[in-house]
């Protein structure tokens, strides 16, 4: 039976720990507990999950709407804080502040796809399982997603059409 | 799920979306997430530690059990010494109970009314202590002597073989013969040393 070493939970703090929060923060003002949390609740698993990425996907969700129902403050909090999604140098400040505006006003279900796709990197089928809905369904919102995006940052670049994208 | 996950990759090689799209997002990294990692790895390891064990509920079935046990114990004890205390009331009365009534409930199987001097102290008088008066009537008395005091047991080395020897009934005789006429009678059971002690 496969054990969570704390090697390993190290590896998924890193590689999965910023995008987590970027997912969880779709819901919540403190994404950081709910992904803490979320990897306290994968340590607690009698057995490691066959994927945990996914598992700890679906945990944070979980999370991050249970904290959202009890917090009274999040439609005050998304319009202060989507400035702060990520990380800004200084030529990236503009760009960083754009995506998160065209982000906040994309609907919560295509950005949470949106964002497990592109910063989570987690396949169709995956998200599918996550969100419980088809994988075609999936990939279809966030086609949908990337146009909408495309639209708010390039105005200009309305005509080019999104590419299909295989999976 | 790819495969090629590496630590601080720059979000940019989907190949599957627009360029533009693609370069915008690409360079933007989600902001770093701000956990003390040491208090994770504490709880971390605290809840594997408390899910792991096999024997997750066997303290509390444990501490379950050994309170039952208390109680059971507990109850039993108070029991036993409200059966004690009974019995010890029960012998009380039957201290204080003189041999003619003794006797008479002893050899009659239902009882009787004793007149009004016990007549407070009868209900106490049930089977058992019926019981314990006939075992009292015919238990046999050791060897020894009546005096002042009450039955003075007679030392073992002055015992003669034949009261050591016979059962109650033999010795009786042994010693009834033994005596000379003008001596006091021996008493054979408790019932005769109770009248002797009471007619002095």
């Amino acid at each position: 039976m496969p054990q969570l070493t704390a090697q390993l939970l190290a590896e998924l703090l890193d590689r999965h720990g910023p995008a987590l929060k970027l997912y969880a923060r779709q819901w919540c003002h403190a994404p950081d507990d709910v992904v803490q949390q979320a990897f306290v609740d994968l340590a607690a698993c009698a057995q490691l999950p066959a994927n945990p990425v996914a598992w700890l996907y679906i945990d944070a969700r979980r999370r991050a709407i249970s904290a959202a129902r009890a917090d009274r403050r999040r439609q005050r909090h998304e319009g202060t804080a989507a400035v702060k999604w990520f990380e800004r140098s200084q030529e990236q400040h503009a760009a960083a502040e754009s995506v998160a505006d065209a982000l906040a006003d994309l609907p919560v279900a295509d950005r949470e796809i949106l964002i497990a796709h592109f910063w989570g990197r987690l396949t169709f089928e995956e998200i599918a399982q996550l969100i419980g809905i088809s994988s075609s369904t999936a990939q279809r919102r966030f086609e949908a997603a990337i146009n909408q995006l495309r639209e708010k940052l390039n105005p200009d670049r309305i005509n080019t059409p999104c590419p299909k994208i295989e999976k | 799920m790819s495969e090629n996950r590496e630590v601080n990759v720059p979000f940019n090689d989907h190949n599957d979306l627009p360029p533009d799209v693609s370069r915008i997002l690409g360079g933007l990294n989600p902001q770093p997430l701000e956990v003390n990692r040491d208090e994770l790895f504490f709880q971390a390891g605290f809840a594997a530690g408390r899910s792991g064990r096999a024997s997750r509920y066997f303290w509390p079935l444990a501490v379950a059990a050994m309170v039952m046990a208390c109680v059971g114990l507990g109850a039993m004890l108070i029991w036993q010494a409200r059966s004690i205390r009974e019995l010890q009331t029960e012998l009380a009365v039957a201290e204080r109970a003189d041999a003619q009534s003794i006797a008479r409930s002893g050899t009659t199987a239902k009882p009787q009314a004793d007149g009004e001097r016990y007549d407070g102290e009868r209900f106490l008088i049930n089977e058992r202590q019926r019981g314990w008066q006939r075992l009292a009537l015919l238990a046999p008395l050791p060897p020894g002597r009546l005096t002042a005091l009450g039955w003075e047991e007679s030392p073992r080395g002055l015992r003669s073989g034949q009261w050591e020897m016979g059962d109650a009934t033999g010795e009786l005789e042994s010693s009834r013969s033994a005596q000379p006429e003008t001596a006091p009678r021996r008493p054979a059971t408790y019932l005769e040393l109770m009248r002797q002690q009471r007619e002095g």
